[in-house]
């Protein structure tokens, strides 16, 4: 389509009233020229030539910048956008220094096979001009991927030849460092260590990466080699900060995108509210197949991003049902899919045969695809950085463009909706690692001490000496190491670094396996924490819509066996979570109470579940589990009411309740209550003194779907009229706590990059932690943290401002799952009380 | 204060219960104590050996290990054709004693074992490194005494003990003496003549089914090893050690028993007493290889006379016949595909029928053959090779023969 009749295109869409009605906002970026640089002449001919031949004829800015930073000695961190030629920045300076000095080695890091082996690619075409102009020996520029799918054979070829080195944190880990020796003159020639799309070295596979970063810098120390650090990042908003962390050293960031683009509009757009009181909003996924139906239409190409890899082939599904011929222009894309697949899916976009696209974050990283006319993001994706980089893929260098968030219920896509500012201007996440997690660091210790032995200048990335030591000398008792004459040998028959994995925490991930079409399939995996409360036996698991229900949680073999069932009940695991705190780090003042920040031992165990039915939330049974307990030593935030404010919610009368309809037996079942209570106060034991006690519902009574079952007399009670307030203003506080709980919970990973389940969360009413006050604890789900929870602490005020700000905005009447979360029998969280506390927790 | 060890406990690390450290007691048990030997001076320092001597008449099991044998096919079969006049005094029998198997630069190897032979008999000398900071004078030490010879004959050492030595020796900035040497391994070489006798082609197995010695009281098993190593280097108690000592000077004579041995079993398989018909057949095989055809032809039919395992028996007959016919010697291969017929095997009845189809152009005698190898396809004898071919195939070829008597038939009419 011809670039005027696309403009008009897209502009009519927007205007059509079906479209615009839900935009909940939209950002016009007008078209970008580029910002060019010639060639430096300090860079080798030859390779100037062979780029030329590549069709690259200048530098942009910001890799002219990186040259210059490169040169000058400098480690660089560069951040510009999708598709801006981060690339060139390190082969530049690399190529370059291969080609005037032979022996010259690179290391390339990257976080995913895939982008591995793009980027092998992209290599593979300057090189092919370099030997085509014949300015250079075959061999001089050899570069390979190594890693675990490196065939035998090779490995020791590529050993010895390699001066460019693409691979990935793990095989670095498990099978270079270990055996370094085997690479003594590529790590003798160690010039530069290429880290990409660093944004994804977050939390504990972050921590673990810079750590095997201090391994990697010990073995490059050893044989004198002191490499300079290339890396590049999505936006974050600490990318500089985060890439210091990563590599424990200064670096520059080179942040000015001068890459040329065109018109580019982008779009938040909110599903309509089917059910108001609710909260409930139209599927993302089925507006998503409208509106891809509205371009395809028109021959407009492009790229619809969802979650989750069943949601690909349900969109698919949607689309090809609605129209047969689409199978042929629409694919999938997403991992499981055989490489030779996807190189024909990357083809069939790149020359315009396939129309559109439906990925996992599968096609997020690198890639090159080229630029689509349209981009749907179908539900944040988690984090704002991958929203960035999914709209990125829309985007000519010139002509127009869109790209169209699709908002789902939950509560971040509601709060950013209300927030476009995070999303068009600038992103509040911030990436984290806490690379001195003792669990992390001591298996790190143990590999180092395996690679080289600690001895002379005792160091250790920043660790300190003294921290070093210690942990060094605990090696020793256990009898991993040898120490003589303060040299640390290691004195172990295994091989440490095969002992556990970067990218998991810990413990065996519990495979869902569930009979679908005939055939037992994996639908997914949960933490073996997490499967004692989501598949225990007799659970009903929801994903996508559809239930499963458990029929048996194997932890020998750490299966699941999930049989689909459409049931009318849901299920609900009883917890009994207790937490004590080990050890107070950090406390301060804040408006209506203190926040805190200290260690804590978090011990969970499930006793059993209940069933519910669907339409009316009516208990269908209890029934009793014997599950293990299970015990997290992490780091915690969290805070708690100063004693004023409860005695302030009491004193208010805030939440004398609107008169409940309690139903034509009212007058009846009351009298009949307090005869069964001998018309005394139940709790505080006051017989009635001429007025009548108040009948009160232990469970509110809203929180039934009928009166039936909340006017069972096992949930009624007498009590004072003072009494009655009491419990009444309790149990608000506990659905306020409970609301601020969930919504702290689900909101804060847009800001400190994780997601909602690297956060558990508890509310307490009467917590030890606070001395007795209402408290909310929100703790790191890894052993002994990551600094998720420090962050939380640091923008505590920030986060409750959010947190009022999405439940104000949010259209529901009760609460719902994109606010203070949907009710649960446990502790029914309501909107109004959770408001009121955050009243009272901000000025 | 909670200490760091309690806090690592707390977070799930198994520490596991405190090693001794025992170092007062040292004086009691030092290594000179245990194990004869002493501390070799060098430029670099003291390093401890320990040596000893075997005389010329010494047997090993049934080996006597200074008794010389011819050793060209071994050298043939480890393409170093080029070392046939290797003086014997240049040839070093090496193996090491590891803190380990996994390999990689955390594996340390405490104790180089090697063996040479000489005028006055065979010597055994061992290197042991008393303490890892002790491993440039240990490993500068061994690289002085391995300067006299040019081939290295180990067990396994390829893929274990030379790339182990070479990690050390390059973590100590010294130039490995392992890399210039011609290296004969023998693992591959007792896995080819022992595949279908031996159920484990360990040196200790080897020891006890073919040199037939036994180790004393005192061998330790190997798994033990790095453990009682990391024992001596806390306790500095030297006894254990001996065990590790003899079992490492047990395995450096046995190596060089087992290249007597096969030295011998190659050159003349009727020098040692009553070969076995077995192992006569994967020399065999092995002088095919080497391009023999005349000693393959004369052990293989030896070995088709012995009374072998049904499906070696037929493996054999094939791999034989087809030796001749690779070479068009047409009359042999159908003798013994014919011997083959009579037995039965359905490699020979197929080989038969492309014979007659293609060689003699006579595709109702292939037919017979086809058949009568369908029928014991079907028949699904076991304990021979009646699975080599898919009744598919079979089929295939019958009725691929029929058509070829139809057509031809057809012609004459």
């Amino acid at each position: 389509m011809v670039n005027d009749s696309k403009k008009s295109f897209f502009q009519n869409w927007f205007i059509n009233p079906e479209n615009q009605d839900n935009l909940a906002a939209l950002k016009k970026y007008d078209p970008r020229n580029a910002r060019w640089q010639e060639f430096p002449s300090s860079i080798d001919s030859n390779l100037v030539r062979a780029l030329h031949e590549n069709g690259i004829l200048q530098l942009y800015n910001h890799q002219f910048e990186s040259w210059q930073a490169i040169q000058n000695g400098k480690n660089i961190v560069i951040t510009t956008g999708t598709a801006s030629g981060k690339t060139l920045c390190y082969n530049l300076p690399v190529l370059d220094s291969l080609l005037k000095y032979p022996d010259v080695s690179a290391l390339y890091i990257f976080p995913t096979k895939a982008l591995t082996y793009d980027q092998f690619e992209n290599l593979g075409k300057v090189r092919e001009s370099l030997e085509k102009l014949q300015m250079v020996k075959v061999n001089q520029l050899r570069a390979a991927v190594y890693d675990g799918d490196t065939p035998e054979h090779l490995r020791s070829p590529i050993r010895k030849e390699a001066r460019i080195l693409l691979t990935n944190p793990d095989m670095i880990h498990l099978g270079m460092l270990p055996h370094h020796t085997l690479w003594a003159d590529f790590f003798r020639n160690l010039k530069f260590i290429v880290i990409d799309e660093i944004h994804y070295y977050r939390g504990v596979f972050g921590s673990h990466v810079a750590n095997v970063y201090r391994r990697l810098q010990r073995v490059a120390h050893f044989y004198n080699s002191y490499p300079q650090v290339i890396m590049t990042s999505a936006t974050i908003a600490n990318a500089q900060e985060f890439a210091e962390k990563l590599i424990e050293a200064p670096v520059q960031m080179i942040d000015q995108d001068a890459s040329p683009s065109g018109e580019k509009i982008f779009a938040i757009y909110n599903p309509p509210l089917v059910n108001e009181e609710l909260g409930i909003r139209k599927s993302s996924l089925l507006e998503s197949v409208r509106i891809s139906r509205d371009f395809l239409d028109r021959d407009i190409q492009l790229i619809t991003f969802v979650r989750t890899r069943r949601s690909t082939e349900m969109i698919l599904k949607y689309l090809i049902e609605q129209d047969r011929s689409l199978g042929k222009i629409v694919r999938g894309y997403r991992s499981g899919y055989l490489p030779a697949v996807r190189r024909e899916i990357e083809l069939g976009l790149r020359n315009g045969n396939i129309k559109e696209v439906v990925a996992t974050n599968a096609l997020e990283l690198g890639i090159d695809i080229g630029g689509m006319d349209a981009v749907q993001i179908v539900g944040y994706p988690g984090t704002i950085a991958s929203l960035t980089q999914q709209s990125g893929r829309a985007g000519r260098r010139k002509g127009n463009s869109v790209s169209i968030l699709i908002a789902s219920a939950n509560p971040i896509d509601q709060y950013l909706v209300n927030h476009p500012e995070y999303v068009f201007q600038r992103s509040p996440e911030k990436a984290m690692i806490n690379p001195d997690n003792p669990l992390i660091l001591f298996q790190h210790l143990r590999c180092a001490a395996f690679e080289l032995p600690f001895s002379g200048n005792l160091q250790y990335g920043d660790l300190s000496e003294t921290d070093l030591i210690n942990f060094l000398q605990i090696l020793v008792e256990a009898g991993d190491l040898y120490e003589r004459t303060g040299k640390y040998y290691w004195a172990n028959d295994q091989y440490p670094s095969g002992n556990f994995s970067l990218r998991a925490a810990g413990g065996n991930p519990v495979s869902l396996q569930a009979e679908l079409d005939g055939k037992l399939r994996s639908i997914g995996e949960v933490d073996e924490p997490s499967s004692y409360w989501m598949v225990h036996p007799g659970a009903v698991y929801l994903q996508e819509g559809q239930s499963f229900v458990v029929k048996g949680l194997n932890l020998v073999e750490s299966t699941a066996t999930l049989v689909s069932q459409d049931v009318d009940y849901y299920t609900v695991a009883q917890e009994i979570t207790e937490i004590e705190l080990v050890h107070q780090i950090k406390k301060a003042n804040v408006v209506g109470g203190s926040k805190n920040l200290g260690e804590l031992l978090v011990k969970q165990q499930v006793t059993g579940f209940k069933k519910f039915l669907w339409e009316t939330r009516e208990l269908l049974s209890l029934e009793p589990l014997e599950m293990p307990e299970t015990q997290l030593r992490t780091v915690g935030y969290w805070f708690s009411l100063a004693e004023g404010i409860v005695d302030q919610l009491r004193s208010e009368g805030l939440w004398q309740n609107d008169r409940n309809a309690y139903g034509p037996r009212w007058s009846e079942l009351r009298k009949i209550v307090r005869e069964r209570d001998h018309f005394l106060c139940q709790v505080c034991g006051r017989p009635e003194n001429g007025v009548e006690h108040h009948v009160h519902h232990k469970i509110p009574f809203r929180q039934f779907g009928n009166l039936k079952q909340a006017n069972r007399l096992e949930n009624l009670i007498t009590l004072c009229p003072t009494c009655h307030q009491r419990a009444e203003v309790s149990t608000h506080i506990r659905s306020g706590l409970a609301g601020l709980q969930y919504i702290l919970n689900q909101l804060a990973p847009l800001f400190i990059m994780c997601d909602s389940s690297d956060l558990g969360s508890t509310a307490e009413p009467q917590s030890k932690l606070g001395n007795g006050a209402p408290t909310v604890i929100i703790y790191d789900q890894v052993p002994a943290g990551i600094g998720l929870s420090d962050s939380i602490y640091d923008i505590h005020d920030q986060l409750m401002k959010a947190a009022k700000e999405l439940i104000q905005k949010c259209g529901c009447k009760e609460g719902c799952p994109a606010c203070v979360g949907p009710s649960s029998e446990k502790i029914p969280s309501g909107k109004r009380e959770t408001l009121v506390i955050l009243d009272h927790l901000l000025q | 204060m909670e200490t760091l060890s309690d806090k690592l406990k707390s977070l799930g690390v198994h520490l596991g219960v405190p090693k001794p450290r025992q170092k007062p007691q040292k004086a009691f048990f030092p290594l000179e104590g245990i194990v004869s030997g002493g501390y070799r001076e060098s430029v670099f320092g003291r390093s401890f050996v320990h040596a000893e001597e075997y005389s010329l008449d010494y047997l090993h099991g049934t080996v006597q290990i200074c008794k010389l044998k011819p050793i060209s096919r071994i050298l043939a079969w480890a393409g170093l054709e080029a070392l046939a006049d290797v003086p014997v005094d240049s040839i070093l029998f090496l193996d090491t004693e590891t803190s380990g198997l996994s390999g990689g630069t955390g594996t340390l190897v405490f104790m180089v074992g090697i063996g040479f032979l000489k005028e006055d008999g065979f010597h055994v000398e061992q290197f042991f490194l008393s303490n890892p900071d002790q491993e440039t004078v240990f490993l500068n030490s061994i690289a002085e005494s391995l300067s006299p010879f040019s081939v290295l004959v180990t067990y396994n050492g390829k893929a274990f003990d030379a790339p182990l030595l070479n990690t050390r020796f390059d973590l100590n900035h010294i130039p490995s003496p392992i890399r210039s040497f011609s290296h004969i391994d023998l693992l591959p070489l007792a896995r080819r003549i022992w595949k279908y006798r031996l159920g484990s082609r360990s040196l200790k197995n080897i020891e006890v089914e073919i040199l037939r010695t036994n180790r004393t009281q005192e061998e330790i098993p190997g798994w033990e090893i790095p453990q009682i190593y990391f024992d001596y280097l806390r306790t500095e108690d030297a006894r254990p050690l001996k065990g590790v000592f003899y079992h490492n000077a047990m395995d450096v004579l046995s190596l060089a028993a087992l290249f007597q041995f096969l030295a011998g079993f190659t050159d003349d398989p009727f020098s040692i007493p009553a070969p076995v018909g077995i192992d006569l057949v994967a020399l065999a095989n092995l002088y095919e290889d080497l391009g023999d055809l005349e000693a393959a032809a004369r052990y293989y039919e030896i070995g088709l006379k012995e009374h072998l395992p049904g499906e070696l028996h037929h493996k054999t007959l094939e791999r034989f016949a087809r030796m001749h016919r690779k070479n068009q010697n047409w009359e042999k291969a159908l003798k013994l595909w014919e011997s083959g017929c009579s037995e039965d095997d359905l490699y020979s009845l197929i080989e038969l029928a492309k014979f007659y189809e293609h060689h003699e152009k006579s595709p109702e005698k292939a037919l017979d053959f086809a058949e009568i190898a369908m029928r014991i396809r079907t028949a699904n004898k076991s304990g021979s090779n009646a699975f080599a071919f898919s009744k598919l195939e079979i089929e295939k070829r019958i009725e691929r023969l029929k058509g070829k008597i139809r057509s031809s038939k057809a012609k004459q009419v």
